[in-house]
């Protein structure tokens, strides 16, 4: 994908390419983008217009599919991202690592979505606006571990060095999200208000639910894949960097000589 | 020289830097008491007895004086510049680790002896159920030592290490953290055993994934 | 440096804003909407002119709360978010872009 190798640095001829290298296609990235705002969209047409509102809970209930669909998203990117950290971590890669980096900050997006969506739609139905209840208090606490993860690779940089730590952190986090899990169920295990499944009691519930659990993952697909283009660009404008220091270099000892 | 040998030799060293200047096992029980003292302001009304913070503020306490030994666990090394030489011993990364671990559990059991009877006093609690308590108390050490060296390390080298640590380590710690509140108050409160196993049973587990991952992480993310 | 004229740039943030308005439009439409209109029966709650933030629980009845009004925050707060994410990538993407060509237009001239 990238024209410009590292050993392009060290002398070897650039691959002549007038046009501006391309990371990823980026009519498929904007088709990717389109599919899935269209496909929210409609989703989002047949929650509000079609399926009807939930006999106990009314109209609040609607928040459920979106809320539901962000919460597998989220589960799914920070999975995809610690698996990408092992794997970086086993036999470093850029593109697997800026996969990784992608994933965490969308899997983060996700969780905001739900942190916020969880809380106001707890308001209706639970009477309060926040519970330790098992599953918000996974979500908060894998959040902060993923946000930890996102702060240190920001601030260490892109050295070799802070690529490993946060990897690192990543690849730890999954084995000890399991465990905190396991904590807050026990912890959290005697409110018994948790509202289970829902309430889909119709097959046009049913449809909106799994329409949005779908339109949510390809919308979080097509960010993930947004966000490692510019990561890939990052990569490449850093080695053109590399490229233009070391021509200088050579320029100059040509004059010195 | 085995790896047992080199871990041994790490700690001495370390140990007896410690004996020598005193300051961070000094600091970190200066903090313990401090801490105490907080939380009794911040919990106390009208200095009644209130037997049912205790196991809050002793977890807690434990936690924030652990987050300040472990700021300071591999400042020698940092300072000599040798984290890189003792790190690459023929018998790997391990002995480093370990003597660190060590040393951060040594530190922590230390603070564990004297904030137990402060809080005690300040809190005017009586204890029940000791053994089990003393039993969560290092469970829940040895997890926050492992852990925590390890998060130390990781961050030995980054900017913000300060404000970084406790982002980093209090979500991960969150389930020992809890265990360990869980099993303090249980055991005061003279309740059923079976409540009492299934959070040790957590931290038995937790100290186990922390055991196993964490030196290897460490190895691979230091060298 | 003058910048040519890309198209791809520009569509990204168009077309997110495009569909934020959309949706903005669905959810007024919407029956959701129509609940919000009502006036809740526990007025006080439902719309505190009195400016006070009510903080005792018991004062919010199930039947009280505007569940039409959460819903649309929650979709736009959802919303907001996943395209603001959206926006500021393609937005990064098109600077990028334009420092990578000015990096190659330098290559290809030092060439």
């Amino acid at each position: 994908m990238l024209t410009v190798s590292p050993s392009s640095a060290t002398g070897a001829p650039l691959p002549s390419s007038a046009a501006p290298p391309a990371v990823g296609s980026v009519r498929n990235l904007n088709l990717a983008l389109g599919f899935s705002t269209a496909l929210v969209v409609g989703v989002l047409a047949w929650v509000m217009f079609v399926t009807p509102a939930d006999t106990n809970l009314g109209i609040v209930q609607k928040i459920f599919y979106f809320h539901v669909g962000t919460a597998f998203g989220m589960l799914l990117c920070l999975v995809g991202a610690s698996a990408c950290a092992a794997i970086d971590l086993m036999s470093p890669s850029e593109p697997i690592d800026a996969a990784g980096r992608a994933l965490t900050e969308v899997g983060l997006v996700c969780a905001l979505a739900v942190l916020t969506s969880g809380p106001l739609w707890a308001r209706k139905s639970w009477g309060t606006w926040w519970t330790w209840e098992p599953r918000l208090t996974l979500t908060l606490l894998v959040s902060l571990v993923a946000l930890a993860v996102m702060i240190l690779r920001d601030i260490a940089g892109d050295s070799a060095q802070g690529r490993k730590i946060a990897n690192s952190l990543a690849v730890l986090a999954a084995p000890m999200a399991y465990l905190i899990h396991i904590a807050v169920q026990k912890w959290g295990g005697t409110h018994p208000q948790v509202l289970q499944g829902g309430g889909i009691s119709s097959s046009d519930m049913r449809i909106a639910f799994w329409g949005s659990v779908a339109a949510v993952l390809a919308m979080c697909f097509s960010l993930a894949a947004l966000r490692y283009r510019t990561l890939r660009s990052e990569g490449q404008i850093q080695l053109l960097r590399l490229e233009l220091s070391a021509r200088e270099l050579r320029r100059n000892r040509k004059e010195a000589a | 020289m085995t790896a047992l040998r080199l871990t041994w030799l790490l700690l001495h060293k370390d140990l007896r830097i410690a004996a020598r200047s005193r300051e961070v096992l000094g600091f970190m029980l200066l903090f313990a008491l401090l801490c105490v003292v907080v939380f009794a302001f911040g919990f106390l009304r009208e200095g009644r007895a209130a037997e049912e913070q205790v196991p809050g503020v002793l977890w807690v306490t434990l936690l924030f004086t652990g987050t300040v030994g472990l700021l300071r666990l591999f400042a020698a090394e940092e300072e000599a510049g040798t984290l890189d030489l003792v790190s690459r011993t023929h018998a790997g990364t391990a002995p480093l680790f370990w003597s660190k671990a060590l040393l951060q559990l040594a530190f922590s059991g230390v603070v564990t002896c004297f904030l137990l009877p402060v809080v005690l006093v300040f809190f005017d609690a009586r204890l029940h159920g000791t053994g089990w308590i003393l039993l969560s108390l290092a469970l829940g050490l040895i997890g926050q030592a492992v852990l925590g060296t390890l998060a130390a390390a990781l961050l030995v080298q980054v900017r913000l290490r300060e404000a970084l640590l406790p982002l980093v380590l209090y979500p991960l710690l969150a389930p020992l953290l809890l265990g360990g509140v869980k099993v303090t108050a249980l055991a005061m409160g003279q309740s059923p055993q079976q409540a009492i196993d299934g959070w040790l049973e957590l931290m038995v587990a937790f100290d186990a994934v922390v055991v196993v991952l964490s030196p290897w992480l460490f190895g691979r993310a230091i060298v | 440096m003058a910048q040519p004229y890309q198209p791809g740039k520009v569509r990204l943030p168009v077309q997110f804003a495009a569909s934020a308005a959309l949706v903005w439009q669905l959810l007024a439409a919407s029956p959701a909407a129509a609940d919000v209109a009502l006036p809740a029966e526990g007025s006080a709650v439902a719309a505190p002119a009195g400016g006070e933030t009510p903080r005792d629980l018991s004062k919010y009845k199930e039947e009280s709360v505007p569940g039409g009004d959460l819903m649309i925050l929650a979709y736009l707060v959802m919303w907001g978010l996943l395209g603001g994410f959206a926006v500021r990538m393609a937005l990064r993407q098109g600077k990028l872009e334009r420092e990578i060509a000015s990096l190659q237009d330098r290559l290809d001239r030092g060439a």
